[in-house]
Order: structure tokens, then C-alpha cells, then sequence
């Protein structure tokens, strides 16, 4: 008795102190319907992604090249090209915005490409600073918040337009050479990454970029050895989680944040005022996803195939909607930083959110239970 | 408050078994026969007058209003002799009053099974490790156990700084409070205290600009990797009265404890950190100062690899700086000396200094933003020793003063106490 009483504050203690956490496996089985979705993924890898990226890293090529001889020339021209260019590249890559999944995840690449807002103190720092800047230096001796996209809008343009090339430093030029060239480096290797890249094989082994299996042929061959898509629903679904992302920030991040905090720092794009065209592309990325292709010519089978079979009220539908909120945004008055409050803003946010939520709630189910 | 109210309770009705706040080490023999129970905690109000996010903007962080509450911790302690010289210490940790997940059926999403997190907050074991002791001079730890390194890790109650927060200098580039797994040999002899330890390493992913090897302190999966192990040191000596002198060493290598460690295979990612401390107490002052200085060897090529771990996971991926390094001191005096229930008041000032970004290897970009001083003045006021209320306010220049100051105003109520102890 005595030895139970010594013990059972202790035990008492014990019990009070130790919290006990349970976990458990929450994720579904999602069940492989019966439909045969092998050549909705081809089309789906060859029509949408890989056409996207190509486009995407030829142009960046291009950028670099003009960017290149702008350091050399100083001239307006060549610039305002510059300019041009990051346009071109920059489309292709919103229109991706609803495949960031596998190689852009992986490797970190969207926040390597795309970080914003842009970190205007540091890169005071560096261009006042003595570095050597090369690619190099802005690969490997800078975060992500000082590369891609945004840096180069910045140095690029100003209100909407090319800036004065008069008023380049000598520091500026370089640094926009150097962080242009680790943007093509990217680009490349997002490319490379899913399409396996053998026809830039010099570029890519000289730039040290390892490319492995192409993430294209794994994604084509979900359910079988040799994937990590377990199943065809998988890797449908991971599709259809990337179209309602894309919507979701468009809607209720992109849109939504600097319409109701009023302020302009918070607008994607908008040294360039290139915002507007920047979420059109987004939704235009769903659609790519959606109808298996990135032009009318090359869309042949899709999920959009796959729903029409299933329910061809819907498909219509989804189609309506999406055109629609193309549409939605294109009527908010340009550029959108100076146009945070139009009435039209709202009717933008609604449109898109529909289209997430018709891929949602009524898509979804289709695939996964 | 409820919260606070039972504890006061507690406090009232159980004896006062008042822990040694002696700056002499007191766990490498505790003095109990059998078991206590005891707890430590802090609650904390602040009031700054900067916005959140200081690397949006280019002045930093904009002007703001803003507060919060907040229970950082609340420690339960519980220590256990199995037999006269084998000792059970166990410590559960919940911070920002801990957390909670649920398995949900969202009938609106059609029926789908989500699993919601409903708290933020985190429920950590500080500490679970079994003591063996042969002598005074040598004992025996195996298990899960705080790292001493830095002042704060080696007295890391609330009673024990001054500040309404842990001080901010170590806890941006050290984790604190640093808990690992491993072995330790440890004990007293004549003025001197030393502990040994061989625990698991760092993971290098999470190594960061902000917070240098904070978040390489290994968690993000369920396995703890000791591929890499690390050996720790810490010596103390109190030779001169009323004066404790203490120094650590931490060195580890921390490649081969990354997720992917075929990827850094070629580097050893050593991480060595040392640190001197004193704390000098007296009826009237008390003064404690700290040292800490940190390398990283290969920081350059961490950055690199570092920058390219897929977006799933939780690291920060900034470049890392091959040396962070702080130092501080702090200055109290009990104006009404001390009456017998341990009443008093500490008006107190501090200073540090901390840039997790002291020096960088090859081309990664030191950012002048990290290098930071924190101001503090402020008060304890004990009412009775191991329950204190501290208000604090303190100004921190940033980058020498080229971005805007952040000021704080600071509220706290600390307690820190056994319960119970036979």
C-alpha cells in the first residue's frame, strides 16, 4: 500500500504532464475510375506545358540577347526592344501559372523566378555596393527576392514604359545583363526539367543543369512503374488542384489583396503596368489545361473531352465561364495600380472565383472521390 | 488570465519550495530525495510602433500601431528519482498555449475528409532524459536535453533575464531553447561545473540570412538524423564570489543530416559556435554578460544548394552567412534590498548587439540589415522570488540606424517554481 501511494502521485503527475498526439493518415484512396486518360496526359504534356515553356525560354533568350547589347550600345532602341521582350517572356509564363506543381516545386523555381514584392532596400545595397555583377554573383550569392521576373521589370521600366536609357549606370546595366541571364538559366531549366531538353544539351551542360528523367514522361505514364503519380486520377487531379490554385490567388490574392488594403505596392507588375495582362494569362492557363493545348489548332483531347462525355451542359458551361473572366478582368480600367477601387474590380474577383469553384466543386468530383 | 489565477493559487497554497535562483548551476545535482513537480511560464504583452514586414519597404519596416498577447510558454516540469542516484527529468513545453489539429468531414466540399489545423501553437519535449549519477563530480545523462550554449540556453528561466522576451540576439541565430538527443557526461568539482554532450548535429537546409542555424535544428520530419553528430561543451567556474564564469563550445558537421544528403556529399557544412558568459550577482546588482560567435564552414555552397530545395518544404532558402555573431549585456539593481518573502524591484538596462549576417563567404551578399542593437530599460519587480513582473522598452536600430528604429513596449508577468518536492 505504502509503495502504491508513493507511486501515485507520480503516476498522477505523468498523466497531467504527458500529452499524447495522435496522428493518422488523412489522405484518401482515390479510386482509378475506369477511364482511360492516357492520351488526355500526352496531350496535356506536349500541347500545354511543353509548347508554354518553349515559348517561355526562347523569348528569355531573346531578352538576354537585346539586354546584352543594350549594356553595350546604351541605346533607347534597344531597350524599348528589351522591354518587348519581357513582355513575351513574361506571358508564357502566367499562362504556366497552373502547372507550378513537380519541377517548378521541386527546384524551387517559381519563387526563383517569380518573387515579389521586389526587395528594393538590397538591391540599393548591391548597385551601391563593389561586387563584381555577374550571373554568377546574383545566382549564388543572392536569395530568390533579387532575380527573375521582377527584378528585371524594375530595371527595365518605369511607369508603364521603358525608362530613360540616359539615366542607366554602369552598375545597373550589368547587374540587368546578369540577373536576365540567370532568368534564361531558369526558364531553361523549368524547360528542360519537363521536356528533357536534349536539343539545348551544350547550354544545359554547361550551365551544370541536370535534367534526369523528363518530369513530361513520368507525368504521361502515371499509374505505371516508373511514376510517382500512382494513378491516371492522380495525376488528373493534380492538374485540376493547379487550375483552382491559380484561380484562387488571380481572385482572392492577385486582385483581391491590393483592391481592399488600397495600396499599389501590392499590385504584381506594375513598374511595367503589365498587371492586367499578367491575370488574364493566369486564366488563360487554366484554359490551356483545360482544352489540352495552347493554341485552337493543337487542342485535340482533354479533361474538357472527358467532362463533355460525362456531362456536356457542364463543359459548356466551364468554357463560358472561363471566357468570361478573361473577359471580367480585361474590363478593369488599365493599368490596375491606378484603378485599385473601379466597379469593375469586383466583378473581375466574382468571374474568376466562379471558375475556380466550377472546377471545384463540379470537376473535381468527377476524378477523385 | 484564468490561466494566470490557478497558478497564483497554487502558488499560495502550496509551500514555498523556492528554487535556487543562485547563478550557480543547479540541475547537475538538484537537490530532492524523491520526485517534484514544478512549472515555469510567461505571459506577454507588447506594443510596437513599426509594421510587421521591414524588408517590403525600402526604409524597413513602416510606421504602425499595432499589440499583441501572447503565452510564449508554459513549461511542466517533472523530475523523478527511480533510486537514490538514477534520476527521471522530464519537461513539456507548450508554446503560444499549444496547438490543435482535427480530422473534419467537410459536408460543404462534398463530403470531403480535411484535416484542419484549429490552434496555432506547438507542444514540444524540452526534455526527457534519465540521470545516472556516480559522484558529485560525474554523472550520466541519456536522452533528450538542452544544449548549453549561450548564456539563455544555459539559464533559460524567466527569472533569470531581465527582458519581457528572451533576448533577441541569441534567439536569432541559436535556437532557444536548444534541445537535442544524445549522451552527457556532467558534474560539479570543487568551483568548477562542466558538461559534455555528443547529440545529434544540424540539418543545413534550414540554415538562413534572418536566422542563421536556428531552423537547422532538426524537426520538419519525424526522423531525427544523427548521421552528423555534434559534441558540445560547457564549463563554469565560480572561484570568485558572487561570480560565475562560464564558457561553451559547440562543433558538428551538418550536411549529412539534410533530407537529400547525396546532394551535399561533397561538403561537411561544420558548424562551430563559441560563447562566454558571466553573471554576477550581489544582494544589491546583478550584471550578466554574453558572447556568442558562430562559423559555418561551406556557407557558400549551402547557399547554392539551399536555394533550389523544392517549394514543399518549410526551409527559408536564403543564403547563409559563414559567421553570425552577438553579444550583450545587462545591468540591475534591487533599489529596496530584499525584504524575507523576496520582494523586490530591479530597475534594469541592457544592450545588444547581433548580426546573423557578421561575415560572408565568396559571393554571398552580406545584407546590411541583419546587423542589429536592441536598447532596453526596464523593471523587474519580484513579488516574491519566483514570480515577476517585468515592463520593458526597448529601441532597435537596424543597419546602423539607416532604417527605421522599431520600438517596443513590453509587459510581462513570469513565474517560475516547484510545486511540489520531496
Amino acid at each position: 500500500m505504502r509503495v502504491f501511494n508513493k507511486m501515485l502521485l507520480p503516476i498522477l503527475l505523468i498523466s497531467m504532464v504527458l500529452v499524447s498526439c495522435s496522428e493518422s493518415s488523412t489522405t484518401d484512396p482515390i479510386e482509378t475510375k475506369s477511364y482511360d486518360f492516357t492520351l488526355i496526359l500526352e496531350q496535356y504534356v506536349d500541347h500545354t506545358i511543353v509548347p508554354t515553356y518553349t515559348e517561355m525560354k526562347d523569348n528569355a533568350k531573346l531578352l538576354l540577347a537585346k539586354v546584352e547589347e543594350f549594356e553595350t550600345s546604351g541605346a533607347q532602341a534597344d531597350l524599348d526592344a528589351a522591354c518587348e521582350y519581357w513582355k513575351s517572356t513574361r506571358a508564357p509564363w502566367e499562362k504556366g501559372e497552373a502547372f507550378l506543381f513537380g519541377p517548378a516545386a521541386y527546384n524551387n523555381l517559381d519563387p526563383l523566378l517569380d518573387s515579389w514584392p521586389l526587395d528594393k532596400n538590397q538591391l540599393d545595397q548591391v548597385l551601391d555596393g563593389n561586387q563584381e555583377l555577374s550571373a554568377d554573383f546574383v545566382r549564388d550569392g543572392l536569395g530568390a527576392v533579387l532575380r527573375g521576373f521582377h527584378t528585371v521589370e524594375y530595371l527595365l521600366f518605369e511607369e508603364g514604359a521603358a525608362r530613360d536609357a540616359t539615366k542607366f549606370t554602369l552598375r545597373e546595366k550589368q547587374y540587368l545583363s546578369a540577373v536576365s541571364e540567370v532568368l534564361r538559366d531558369d526558364t531553361l531549366k523549368l524547360w528542360a526539367l519537363w521536356e528533357g531538353g536534349t536539343s539545348e544539351k551544350s547550354l544545359l551542360d554547361a550551365l551544370e543543369i541536370e535534367v534526369g528523367t523528363p518530369y513530361g514522361e513520368e507525368f504521361k505514364k502515371a499509374g505505371n512503374i516508373g511514376s510517382r503519380y500512382l494513378s491516371q486520377s492522380d495525376a488528373v487531379d493534380e492538374i485540376l488542384q493547379g487550375m483552382i490554385a491559380i484561380g484562387d490567388e488571380v481572385a482572392n490574392g492577385k486582385i483581391a489583396d491590393p483592391h481592399n488594403s488600397n495600396n499599389v505596392l501590392e499590385v504584381e507588375s506594375w513598374f511595367s503596368w503589365n498587371s492586367l495582362t499578367d491575370f488574364q494569362n493566369n486564366i488563360r492557363s487554366i484554359e490551356n489545361s483545360y482544352l489540352g493545348g495552347t493554341t485552337e489548332a493543337s487542342r485535340q483531347l482533354s479533361i474538357s473531352t472527358f467532362v463533355k462525355e460525362k456531362d456536356p451542359s457542364l463543359d459548356t458551361e466551364i468554357k463560358v465561364l472561363i471566357t468570361d473572366a478573361i473577359e471580367a478582368i480585361g474590363a478593369i480600367p488599365a493599368p490596375f495600380r491606378n484603378n485599385l477601387q473601379a466597379s469593375q474590380v469586383q466583378g473581375a474577383m466574382d468571374a474568376v472565383n466562379q471558375v475556380k469553384d466550377i472546377i471545384e466543386t463540379k470537376v473535381r468530383p468527377l476524378i477523385v472521390n | 488570465m484564468r490561466l494566470t489565477f490557478t497558478l497564483l493559487m497554487l502558488l499560495c497554497v502550496f509551500k514555498m519550495n523556492a528554487q535556487s535562483t543562485s547563478i550557480i548551476r543547479s540541475d547537475v545535482n538538484p537537490e530532492y530525495d524523491s520526485y517534484r513537480f514544478g512549472a515555469y511560464g510567461e505571459l506577454l504583452f507588447q506594443q510596437m510602433d513599426y509594421g510587421p514586414n521591414r524588408y517590403a519597404h525600402e526604409d524597413g519596416a513602416p510606421k504602425d500601431n499595432r499589440s499583441v498577447v501572447d503565452l510564449p510558454r508554459l513549461v511542466l516540469e517533472f523530475n523523478y528519482k527511480l533510486r537514490k542516484d538514477i534520476e527521471f527529468v522530464t519537461e513539456i513545453e507548450f508554446e503560444h498555449g499549444g496547438t490543435g489539429a482535427g480530422l473534419e468531414l467537410e459536408y460543404e466540399e462534398m463530403g470531403e475528409y480535411e484535416m484542419e489545423v484549429e490552434k496555432a501553437g506547438e507542444v514540444v519535449l524540452e526534455q526527457f532524459f534519465i540521470k545516472k549519477s556516480f559522484s558529485r563530480a560525474f554523472n550520466v545523462k541519456i536522452g533528450h536535453m538542452l544544449v548549453p550554449i549561450g548564456i539563455t540556453n544555459a539559464r533559460h528561466l524567466p527569472t533569470q533575464f531581465f527582458t519581457t522576451v528572451r533576448p533577441e540576439g541569441e534567439m536569432s541565430m541559436l535556437p532557444l531553447t536548444w534541445h537535442e538527443t544524445g549522451i552527457s557526461f556532467l558534474g560539479d568539482y570543487r568551483r568548477w561545473s562542466y558538461e559534455l554532450q555528443l547529440i545529434n548535429g544540424l540539418d543545413a537546409n534550414g540554415f538562413s540570412s534572418a536566422n542563421w542555424i536556428v531552423d537547422g535544428k532538426q524537426g520538419i520530419f519525424e526522423t531525427i538524423k544523427i548521421t552528423d553528430p555534434a559534441v558540445v561543451l560547457r564549463v563554469e567556474n565560480k572561484r570568485i564570489n558572487n561570480l560565475n564564469l562560464g564558457a561553451g563550445f559547440y562543433y558538428g558537421n551538418s550536411t549529412a543530416n539534410t533530407a537529400k544528403p547525396e546532394k551535399m556529399k561533397h561538403i561537411t557544412g561544420a558548424v562551430s559556435i563559441f560563447n562566454l558568459d558571466f553573471a554576477y550577482q550581489n544582494k544589491r546588482a546583478v550584471i550578466r554578460g554574453n558572447f556568442v560567435y558562430g562559423n559555418i564552414s561551406d556557407s557558400e555552397e549551402i547557399s547554392k544548394i539551399n536555394r533550389s530545395i523544392s517549394t514543399n518544404i518549410q526551409y527559408s532558402r536564403t543564403p547563409v552567412a559563414q559567421n553570425a555573431m552577438t553579444y550583450a549585456i545587462e545591468a540591475g539593481y534591487n533599489v529596496f534590498g530584499e525584504n524575507s518573502e523576496g520582494e523586490k524591484l530591479i530597475p534594469f538596462v541592457r544592450y545588444d548587439y547581433y548580426n546573423t549576417m557578421q561575415h560572408t563567404a565568396g559571393s554571398v551578399f552580406k545584407d546590411a540589415r541583419y546587423k542589429r542593437e536592441v536598447f532596453t530599460v526596464g523593471a523587474n519587480y519580484f513579488l516574491m522570488e519566483n514570480l515577476c513582473l517585468k515592463v520593458d522598452y526597448s529601441s532597435r536600430k537596424i543597419d546602423s540606424g539607416n532604417l527605421n528604429t522599431e520600438h517596443t513596449f513590453g509587459l510581462g508577468l513570469v513565474f517560475n517554481h516547484w510545486f511540489i518536492k520531496k
